[in-house]
C-alpha cells in the first residue's frame, strides 16, 4: 500500500518535474528575453548536454570504477552520425540523438571488448588514444564532414526541410533529457546493475565471489557511458548546429574528467551543477572568463591530494574505530531465505562436491598435486594441515579462482569448466580467508550483493525499473532485511562494512553467504579473527546448521581441536598432498599427521 | 623513402625520451603520468617567451626551463605523489591529470590562442649524408638523445644511488628493509622524468615549428603508444618503442601520401597498440 | 652491554580492523639463538615485520640495544644493526647478484667501501657458487641460491642482529641441510639470530631459546631443552593430535 503511493508520488515528481522543463525555458524566453536571450540559451543547452556527459563518465568511473580519457570522441561520434542523419537523410533531430547514442555505444562495446577485459587503467589508456585518433582521422573524414568546414546538424523537428525550433525550446528538450538520462542513471543504482557495478570498483576478485560476470558488468557500464556521451554529444551539435572534430579533443575529455572529480565521482548533482557552471563561466566577467578551466584544474588537484574522500570509495581507508554490536554468533539466523523465497532449490545427490585428481601448478611448483574429496550431503568436512600445505589454493581451485586439473562435480553437474561466478550461482557459496565483502558497501548492500545470482531481469528491465524488476528486487529487499534483523544488525544496516571489526565483518560475510540457501558452504578459516568463545559458539552454530538444516559444509581451520570436534570426515594436507583422510577416530592411529605438523621430526 | 625514415628516426628518438619518462615514473610510482609530454611543452612555451621577448640567449633559455620543470616535477612529487603513497594508484594517476589540465589551461590562458615561433639554435644547411638530406638540428637532435641514453644507462649501472632506483621499480619494501630511503629515489625519478620531459620538448620543436597549445597535445599520445608498445616497464622497451612510432609513422605517412583517408598513420598506431595489449600486454621488450 | 639485543613490551599490532598480535612480549639477548614458532595465523611473521619496523605498532614499546625504535621506520634500524630476511626473500630479480648485495650492503658503503668490499669478500667465501654467479640476474637462479643470496644481502650490511622468517619455506630437503649449516655456522660466529620457524624439527635444530605463539601472544619463552614433543603440540594447539588424546573420544567443554 505505501509502496504504491511512494511510487505514486514519484510519479507525479517526475511529471511536474518533466512540465517544468518544457514550458519554463520557452515561457522565459518569450516574456523576458533579457533574462533568456538566443545566446543564453544556447550557453546552458551546452551546460546540459555536458552534463549528460558528465553522468555518462560518472556511471563509469564513479559506479564501475573505469576510467575513459577519450569520452570527448564517443561525443563526437555521437555528433556527426547525428549529421548525418538529420542533415544528411532529411530525419527528425529525435533519429539524429537515438542513432547518436545507437553509434556510442557501438563504438564503446568494440573498444571495451579488448580494453575491458585487463584490470587496471588499459581502458584509460586505450579510450586516451583512441580519443587522439578519432579527432585526427576518423572524425575528419569527407564521409562525416564534407571536407573540412564541419558537418551542419540543424533542429529539424519533424521530416522535411524548413521546421527548426528556436533555441529555447531546444533547450527544453535538452533538459528532458537530461532527466530522462537522470532517471536511468537512478535506476542502475537501485538494481543489480548498480550493486555489481560498485562491487566491481571496489574489487575484481570479490564482486566475483558474489557471483558477478566482471568483464560482461565492465562492458555494460562502458557501452550504457557510450550511449549517453553518444546522445549528449548529437544534443550539443545540435545546440551550435555545425560540427568539427575539432570540438571533441583533449580539452573536452579533461573539462568532462574534472568535472566529475570536482563534482564528486559516484554522485549526480554535483557533476551536473558543475557542468552548467563551467558551461557559463566564460560568459562571465574576468577572472572567471579567463581562469575558468585553470581554476577547475587546480581545485581538482587540491580536492584529490587534500580530501581524498571527495574521490568517494577510491581513497575511503578511514582509520576510524570499529562500531557495530558485539559479535554474537547465537544470533546467525536468516538461514536459506533464498531456499524459502523459492530462487534456490535443494541438492539431489547424496555425494554433493566430488573432487577428483585435482592438481595446481604455480609456475613449476605444485601447490596442489592430485587430491581427490567427497562432500556427503548434509555433513561437515574438514580440511586441516599445517602452513603452506596448499589448503586455500584448494579452496580457490574448487570455487574457481585458479587453475586446476581435474574434475569437480556439483550435485551431480560437472563445474570444473565453469567460472567462478557460475559455480556460485549454481550454489557453491563460500568465505574468503580475508573476508570477501565489498568493504566500502553498507551491510545491507553486501547481503544484496550475495543475493546478485538470483537478481534475475533483463538488463533493460533493470534500466527502466520495470514491473519484472521491481518484483524481484522487493524480494531481495525483505530477504536482506530478515538476515539483518536475524543479526540485530538494524543500526548498522547501512553502515560501511569497513567500519565493523573483523569478528563482525566475518559474521555479516557468513551471514550473507547463508542467505543464498547454498547447496555447498565452503568456509576458510572462519574462526580467524574470533576470540576463545565466539569460536566456539560457532562451531556450535555450525552444527546446528548441520543437523536442523541439513546443510553441507566444506571448511579449512586451523583451530585443530573445533575441527576434530565438528567435523564427520577430516582430510590431512601436507605439502599440496593428501597425508591422511578419516573419522577423528581414524586419525588416532596416524602419529605422522603431528610430525607434519611439527615440521616432519619427532622431538626428544 | 630513405629521407622519410631518418626523419622518423630523429622524431621517434624524441618520442622515446618522453616515453622514457613515462616508464621511469611507471615503474618507480606504479603510476602512469599523464601530464609528462605537457609538462616539457609548457617550459617550452616559458623558454619561448624567455628567447623571444626577452632577448636571453637560446642556451639560457633552454637551461631555464629545464629547471623550470625539474622544480615542477620534484613540486607535484612532494605535494601529491608522496602523500598518496599508500593510496590506490588510480587516485595519483587522476592527480596528474589533473596536472595535464592545469598545464593545458595555463597555456591556453597565458600564452593565447595565438602561434609562436621559436628559431632553432643551430642554423645552417642540410648535409648529404649518403644521398639523404640531414640538418644540423636533426645531427644534433639524434647525437643528444644517444647520449641522454648512454648516461642514464650507466647512471643506473655504476652508481648506488641509481642501482637503488632501480630497485625501487621492482620491491620498494625491501628497499626500506635494506636502509635505504625511499623518498629520494621517489623524488629523483619524478624530477628526471620532467627534465627528460623539457628536453625533448626543446628538441622536437624545430620539427613541429610553430608554438601552440594545440600544435603539441598529439606528442604524449605518441609517447604514451611508443611505451605501450615496448613494455611499460622497460627502459629499453620505451627507447626500441619510440623509434618504432616514430620511423613506422613517417614511413605510413610516405606510402599513403595522396590517398583520401585522413589521419592513416594515428589509426595504425591505434590498432598496433590495441594489437600489443590484447597479445602482449607486458609490451615487446617487456619480461613478464 | 647489559641491555638486551630485543626487547620487545606488550606489543599491540594488526591491519585494518584485524588487530594481529594482541601484548606481545620478548626479550633477545646479545648472542641468543631464539625460534618463535606457532601455527598459521599465530603471528609470527608480523612480530618479525613489526620488529623490522614494517608493520606499525598500535601499542607498547621495542627496543634494539636499549634504544627505544618503536616508531623509527625501518630504514633507520638497518644503521643500528638490524637485518631482516622476509618469507619471501624479496631479491630484485631483475637484478644481478652482485647487484643485490650492493644494495645489501647500501648502508655500508655510503660510509665505509673498504668495509663492505672486506664484507662482500666474506660473503662470496661463504657462499663460493654466488661468487660464480655474480653476474647472473637474481630471478634466474635456483630456490637453494635465491636462499644463499638472500642470506648474503642480509649479512653484506654487516648486521648484529639476525631476524629470519622461515628460512626453510619452499626448499628442497637437501638444501634445508645447506640452509641450516650457514645459519649454524653464523651463530657460532656469534651472529644474534631470531627466527620464525614453521617446521619445529628445523627450528630445534638450530635455536637455544624459543617462544611459542597461539593467536597473538607468546604461550611460552623459555629453552629449547625444557620441551617436549608432547608439551610443544600442546603449546601450540595441536594437542589433540597426540595420539593418545585423540582416543579419548569425548568432547572438550
Amino acid at each position: 500500500m505505501t509502496t504504491t503511493t511512494r511510487s505514486h508520488r514519484r510519479s507525479t515528481d517526475i511529471a511536474l518535474i518533466l512540465l517544468a522543463c518544457v514550458v519554463l525555458p520557452p515561457l522565459t524566453g518569450w516574456a523576458m528575453p533579457d533574462l533568456l536571450s538566443s545566446a543564453h540559451a544556447l550557453t546552458l543547452t551546452y551546460g546540459v548536454s555536458l552534463g549528460i556527459a558528465a553522468l555518462s563518465l560518472n556511471l563509469l568511473l564513479g559506479y564501475a570504477g573505469q576510467l575513459s580519457l577519450g569520452h570527448a570522441a564517443l561525443l563526437g561520434i555521437g555528433a556527426f552520425v547525428a549529421s548525418v542523419m538529420v542533415d544528411r537523410f532529411a530525419l527528425p533531430m529525435y533519429a539524429g540523438w537515438a542513432v547518436g547514442g545507437l553509434a556510442g555505444g557501438i563504438i564503446a562495446l568494440a573498444i571495451g571488448i579488448p580494453a575491458l577485459r585487463l584490470r587496471g587503467l588499459y581502458l584509460a589508456l586505450v579510450t586516451l588514444v583512441f580519443g587522439a585518433t578519432m579527432q585526427a582521422s576518423v572524425l575528419r573524414w569527407r564521409f562525416f564532414s564534407h571536407g573540412s568546414s564541419g558537418a551542419s546538424l540543424p533542429r529539424r523537428w519533424w521530416f522535411g526541410d524548413h521546421i527548426l525550433i528556436n533555441e529555447p525550446i531546444y533547450l527544453s528538450m535538452c533538459l528532458v533529457v537530461l532527466v530522462g538520462v537522470w532517471l536511468v542513471d537512478m535506476n542502475v543504482l537501485r538494481t543489480r546493475l548498480g550493486r555489481a557495478f560498485l562491487a566491481i570498483r571496489e574489487d575484481e576478485t570479490t564482486a566475483q565471489s558474489f557471483g558477478i560476470d566482471v568483464v560482461r558488468y565492465k562492458l555494460l557500464a562502458f557501452v550504457l557511458s557510450g550511449v549517453m556521451a553518444g546522445i549528449a554529444g548529437a544534443l550539443y551539435g545540435g545546440g551550435i548546429g555545425l560540427v568539427t572534430s575539432d570540438e571533441f579533443g583533449r580539452e573536452l575529455s579533461l573539462r568532462i574528467v574534472l568535472i566529475v572529480v570536482i563534482g564528486g565521482i559516484g554522485r549526480r548533482w554535483g557533476p551536473v551543477v558543475i557542468s552548467v557552471l563551467l558551461a557559463i563561466a566564460p560568459t562571465l566577467p574576468p577572472p572567471f572568463r579567463r581562469y575558468d578551466l585553470v581554476i577547475a584544474a587546480a581545485i581538482t588537484l587540491y580536492n584529490i591530494v587534500k580530501l581524498p574522500e571527495g574521490l568517494a570509495g577510491f581513497v575511503a581507508r578511514q582509520r576510524a574505530a570499529p562500531t557495530g554490536p558485539p559479535v554474537d554468533v547465537e544470533q546467525l539466523r536468516g538461514i536459506n531465505l533464498a531456499t524459502a523465497a523459492g530462487l534456490t532449490s535443494r541438492p539431489r545427490s547424496t555425494d554433493l562436491l566430488v573432487v577428483e585428481g585435482m592438481s595446481v601448478t604455480f609456475g613449476g611448483l605444485h601447490a596442489v598435486e592430485d587430491v581427490s574429496l567427497t562432500v556427503p550431503a548434509g555433513q561437515i568436512i574438514g580440511i586441516i594441515g599445517p602452513n603452506g600445505a596448499g589448503k586455500s589454493t584448494l579452496f580457490n581451485a574448487i570455487s574457481g579462482f585458479v587453475p586446476s586439473t581435474g574434475t569437480v562435480t556439483l550435485d551431480g553437474v560437472p563445474v570444473h569448466r565453469r567460472k567462478p561466478h557460475e559455480r556460485a550461482g549454481l550454489g557453491l557459496g563460500r568465505t574468503f580467508q580475508n573476508i570477501g565483502l565489498a568493504r566500502d558497501q553498507s551491510v545491507r548492500q553486501n547481503i544484496l550483493l550475495a543475493l546478485h545470482p538470483f537478481a534475475r531481469y533483463g538488463d533493460v528491465a533493470a534500466l527502466s525499473y520495470a514491473r519484472a524488476a521491481r518484483g524481484v528486487e522487493s524480494v531481495l529487499a525483505t530477504i536482506a532485511d530478515e538476515v539483518i534483523n536475524g543479526l540485530a544488525f538494524g543500526q548498522y544496516a547501512d553502515t560501511p562494512v569497513r567500519q565493523l571489526s573483523g569478528g563482525q565483518q566475518r559474521l555479516v560475510e557468513l551471514a550473507a553467504v547463508l542467505a543464498t540457501g547454498p547447496k555447498l558452504l565452503m568456509l576458510d578459516e572462519p574462526t580467524a579473527g574470533l576470540s576463545p568463545a565466539a569460536a566456539e559458539s560457532l562451531a556450535t552454530r555450525l552444527g546446528q546448521l548441520r543437523d536442523e538444516h541439513g546443510q553441507s559444509i566444506l571448511l579449512i581451520e586451523h583451530n585443530v581441536p573445533l575441527v576434530l570436534d565438528l567435523c564427520d570426515y577430516v582430510y590431512v594436507l601436507n605439502a599440496g598432498q593428501l597425508l591422511a583422510q578419516g573419522t577423528t577416530q581414524e586419525l588416532a592411529a596416524m602419529p605422522e599427521i603431528l610430525d607434519a605438523y611439527l615440521g616432519g621430526t619427532v622431538l626428544a | 623513402m630513405a629521407q622519410a625514415l631518418v626523419v622518423g628516426l630523429v622524431i621517434g628518438g624524441i618520442y622515446s625520451l618522453f616515453a622514457l619518462g613515462i616508464v621511469l615514473i611507471y615503474t618507480g610510482s606504479g603510476v602512469l603520468n599523464f601530464a609528462q609530454a605537457e609538462l616539457g611543452t609548457f617550459t617550452l612555451f616559458v623558454a619561448q617567451i624567455l628567447i623571444v621577448e626577452h632577448h636571453w640567449p637560446y642556451a639560457a633559455g633552454a637551461l631555464a626551463s629545464i629547471v623550470l620543470a625539474l622544480a615542477v616535477g620534484v613540486a607535484f612529487e612532494r605535494f601529491a605523489v608522496w602523500p598518496l603513497l599508500d593510496a590506490p594508484r588510480v587516485t595519483v594517476a587522476v592527480a596528474t591529470l589533473a596536472l595535464l589540465a592545469l598545464a593545458v589551461a595555463l597555456e591556453i590562458t597565458l600564452f593565447g590562442p595565438v602561434g609562436r615561433s621559436l628559431d632553432p639554435p643551430i642554423t645552417g644547411h642540410s648535409v648529404n649524408v649518403i644521398g639523404v638530406y640531414v640538418s644540423p638540428n636533426q645531427i644534433a637532435s639524434l647525437a643528444l638523445v644517444a647520449l641522454v641514453a648512454g648516461a642514464l644507462a650507466a647512471f643506473f649501472r655504476f652508481t648506488d644511488f641509481g642501482l637503488s632506483v632501480v630497485a625501487a621499480a621492482q620491491d620498494q619494501e625491501a628497499l626500506r628493509f635494506l636502509g635505504i630511503p625511499l623518498a629520494r629515489a621517489s623524488m629523483f625519478t619524478w624530477g628526471l622524468a620532467a627534465v627528460l620531459s623539457a628536453v625533448a620538448a626543446l628538441l622536437i620543436q624545430p620539427d613541429i615549428g610553430v608554438i601552440s597549445p594545440s600544435a603539441y597535445s598529439g606528442i604524449f599520445i605518441r609517447a604514451l603508444s611508443a611505451a605501450l608498445i615496448g613494455g611499460l616497464g622497460s627502459m629499453r622497451g620505451a627507447f626500441l618503442g619510440g623509434v618504432i612510432v616514430g620511423v613506422g609513422a613517417a614511413a605510413i605517412r610516405h606510402a599513403t601520401v595522396g590517398t583520401s583517408v585522413t589521419g592513416l598513420p594515428e589509426l595504425c598506431i591505434f590498432a598496433a597498440v590495441v594489437l600489443t595489449l590484447v597479445f602482449r600486454p607486458q609490451g615487446l621488450f617487456g619480461a613478464r | 652491554m647489559s641491555e638486551p639485543a630485543i626487547q620487545a613490551r606488550q606489543v599491540v599490532a594488526g591491519f585494518g580492523a584485524n588487530t594481529i598480535l594482541h601484548g606481545v612480549d620478548l626479550t633477545v639477548e646479545r648472542g641468543d639463538c631464539v625460534g618463535i614458532f606457532g601455527l598459521n595465523g599465530a603471528g609470527k611473521s608480523v612480530t618479525m615485520k613489526v620488529l623490522a619496523g614494517l608493520v606499525p605498532v598500535r601499542s607498547g614499546t621495542i627496543e634494539v640495544f636499549g634504544a627505544d625504535v618503536t616508531h623509527e621506520p625501518p630504514e633507520s634500524r638497518v644503521p643500528r644493526g638490524v637485518a631482516y630476511l622476509p618469507q619471501a626473500r624479496q631479491l630484485f630479480p631483475r637484478l644481478t647478484v652482485e647487484q643485490n648485495l650492493r644494495l645489501g650492503g647500501y648502508v655500508t658503503r655510503r660510509t665505509d667501501k673498504a668495509k663492505y668490499r672486506h664484507v662482500v669478500d666474506g660473503v662470496y667465501e661463504r657462499f663460493p657458487r654466488l661468487a660464480e654467479r655474480r653476474n647472473q640476474l637474481a630471478g634466474s637462479m635456483s630456490g637453494g641460491e635465491q636462499a644463499m643470496l638472500a642470506l648474503g644481502r642480509a649479512l653484506a650490511s654487516s648486521p648484529e642482529v639476525l631476524l629470519i622468517d622461515e628460512p626453510s619455506a619452499g626448499l628442497a630437503p637437501s638444501v634445508v641441510d645447506l640452509v641450516l649449516e650457514m645459519l649454524l655456522q653464523l651463530r657460532a660466529d656469534g651472529l644474534t639470530i631470531v627466527l620464525v620457524e614453521q617446521n619445529i624439527g628445523f627450528g630445534f635444530r638450530l635455536v637455544e631459546r624459543a617462544a611459542i605463539m597461539q593467536r597473538g601472544t607468546v604461550v611460552y619463552e623459555g629453552d629449547v631443552a625444557h620441551l617436549d614433543t608432547a608439551r610443544v603440540a600442546e603449546l601450540l594447539g595441536v594437542g589433540r593430535l597426540l595420539s593418545h588424546q585423540l582416543r579419548q573420544p569425548t568432547r572438550e567443554t
